[in-house]
């Protein structure tokens, strides 16, 4: 039994999320945020909140509880998108039931490539580069195939009556309960796999597998339970991301930015447990707003280019660019904050930032107690 | 009709030879110190941005840089070693990768600050010249850049063969514990092997600019390409990656 009273503060935060698209056009929220980050601007940041959230929590299956390394989960994102989209434009079905067609069909893949790698053994950074290599196939296949629209991708047809059975909205609000809502079952669920068998077993093929596999843990078959469990959760985000933007293309989606996206959150919060993706994705949304409304989205206007190539001197054309530089230069500054994090973690707090905090909650805690006695 | 065969032949051979040694590289770092670098690309991208930036802006042609580059990547390589490879050599293989996909989004994001996201091409005078061999096209600037590539490698292999710095480095890809008990500074190794990786991909690099754009997201293209080809010579083995790149490419 969960006892509420140890949560109390996840409660609260829940609490608060459910009633926050009722304040996000009041007068306070307008002024308390930075300018452009209120109604329907904000909402767009929690549920892109959520969606990383949700994101994280299917990879920490496989690469945080698990332990197996995978940077291709962009792949089963991608492949979930594209089917139920699929199914959505040639058969009618609607996104509702098609997310779990994706999930199906996304599972038997992450399955299909579990098999294949465990089977021959492979472990490590060898199963890390498979799933790489399968990213990349996935990739060139969706690029290639005229059927799924290759290289232009997907449009999804917009209709003014859409309803609700076309997992099409007007307002961003219910698609920020949907994700809400995903995040919490993907929560429930990994909850769910700690404190199982399954969980405890996985638990132990991380922390060795040669061990586990001597005590009859069957390791083989957890590990490609737990790819395909993954790829499953992320196969249903691929339906919301296809939904929500209302337009797919493989090279904005099965690439291997967004496979270390996917990771980041779970590495960042605290791969293996269950809170740590959520924290993590709150800690990188977070950090990429803050950049984006300190240096607006980046970029002075100068291009780069022109500016090499204008008739100037050598030292007219440094102090362009160092104007350039000071104006945020050509962006990306919240990309270099998330290496920066990466490297800091790994480095620093290696299991993740919320471990880390409860560590050094308890220690307070004991120095507490002897402080009282 | 078999002109195009032979075409496809020698382009590929010649690029064959870079990507060898960018794969040569890699092999280096994993081979040595046991860590596969996911940021081999982005130290490449750099390297074609140093051959871009000198001929924009310095009007140097892209090949006269490289005696200069050779010692600057290998102590871009040496500090990264010292500051952020250093504290996870003999970690798990998991730790190690995240590392090293921490500094790739940093270099790519890095590159996309300093030099923007456009696509920079050069345009060399000779840029596009080509003379005839067996009935096909062959282009200068890739000859060049196989001979460069080939030259590397081959001074790279003189370097091991050779030395008591590359017997020692052959020493610690066998064996680490057998190397530290016969004297070697395996901490010393790491540095000159990491740096030498580095240099290595960035000459590749630079060498592949005259015909090649660079933008801040071209890296993981060439780590890609390069853990095939190591992955089909053999991790940690030297003598296994020449053919390999040329089975890549036929």
């Amino acid at each position: 039994m969960i006892r509420l009273r140890d949560h109390w503060f996840y409660l609260v935060v829940l609490a608060g999320l459910i009633v926050l698209p009722l304040f996000t056009d009041s007068d306070f929220v307008t002024a308390v945020m930075p300018s452009g980050l209120s109604g329907s601007a904000l909402l767009h940041v929690f549920i892109l909140m959520f969606f990383f959230a949700f994101m994280s929590q299917s990879w920490n299956i496989i690469g945080g509880f698990a332990g197996q390394l995978s940077i291709g989960h962009a792949a089963f994102f991608g492949i979930g998108a594209y089917t139920s989209t699929i199914c959505y434009i040639h058969l009618g079905l609607s996104p509702w039931l098609g997310m779990f067609v994706a999930a199906g069909f996304t599972a038997m893949i992450g399955a299909g490539l579990g098999l294949i790698s465990f089977h021959y053994g492979l472990r490590g950074p060898f199963f890390t580069l498979v799933t790489v290599a399968f990213a990349e196939i996935t990739r060139l296949i969706l690029l290639h195939w005229n059927f799924v629209g290759a290289a232009n991708g997907i449009l999804l047809p917009y209709s003014r009556d859409a309803g609700f059975w076309d997992f099409q909205f007007n307002g961003k609000e219910p698609y920020y309960y949907i994700a809400l809502v995903m995040m919490l079952c993907s929560i429930a669920l990994v909850a769910w796999v700690a404190r199982s068998r399954f969980g405890y077993y996985l638990h132990a093929i991380r922390q060795d597998e040669d061990a586990a596999e001597a005590v009859g843990v069957p390791t083989k078959r957890c590990k490609i339970q737990a790819i395909a469990l993954s790829a499953a959760l992320a196969g249903l985000g691929g339906t919301f991301y296809a939904q929500y933007t209302q337009y797919i293309v493989p090279d904005d989606m099965v690439v291997g930015r967004v496979s270390v996206e996917i990771l980041l959150g779970t590495v960042i919060g605290g791969a293996g447990t269950i809170m740590g993706p959520i924290v993590g994705a709150f800690i990188l949304i977070s950090v990429g707003e803050a950049t984006r409304v300190i240096f607006e989205g980046g970029g002075t206007g100068i291009s780069l280019t022109t500016l090499i190539q204008s008739d100037v001197g050598l030292a007219e054309k440094f102090s362009g660019y160092l104007a350039y530089l000071a104006g945020g230069g050509g962006g990306g500054l919240a990309v270099l904050l998330y290496g920066v994090l990466l490297i800091a973690v790994v480095l620093g707090m290696p299991g993740g930032v919320l471990p880390w905090l409860t560590r050094k909650r308890k220690s307070f805690a004991k120095s507490d107690k002897k402080g009282d006695s | 009709m078999y002109e195009v065969y032979i075409q496809a032949l020698i382009s590929g051979l010649l690029i064959g030879g870079v990507y060898a040694l960018v794969a040569v590289g890699l092999t280096l770092i994993f081979g040595v110190m046991d860590i596969i670098n996911f940021a081999h690309g982005e130290f490449l991208m750099f390297g074609m941005y140093s051959a871009f930036f000198a001929s924009a802006l310095l009007a140097i042609d892209p090949y006269f840089i490289i005696p200069i580059a050779l010692p600057v990547f290998f102590a871009v390589g040496w500090l990264v070693h010292g500051t952020l490879i250093r504290p996870v050599v003999g970690k798990s293989h998991a730790i190690q990768i995240l590392l090293t996909l921490g500094l790739s989004l940093f270099m790519q994001a890095l590159a996309q600050f300093l030099f923007s996201a456009d696509f920079q091409s050069l345009q060399l005078d000779y840029g596009s010249s080509t003379f005839e061999l067996f009935g096909t096209r062959v282009s200068y600037t890739k000859l060049a850049a196989f001979v460069i590539s080939v030259g590397m490698c081959g001074a790279l292999w003189a370097f091991l063969q050779g030395t008591d710095t590359g017997k020692a480095l052959r020493a610690c890809a066998e064996e680490h514990e057998g190397a530290q008990a016969v004297g070697i500074d395996l901490n010393r190794m790491y540095k000159v092997a990491f740096g030498l990786g580095i240099a290595c991909v960035a000459i590749a690099g630079i060498a592949m600019r005259p015909f090649f754009y660079v933008a801040p997201l071209v890296g993981p293209k060439f780590t890609l390409v390069a853990f095939v080809i190591v992955v089909l010579g053999g991790l940690a083995k030297f003598r296994g990656l020449l053919p390999a790149p040329l089975s890549w490419v036929s």
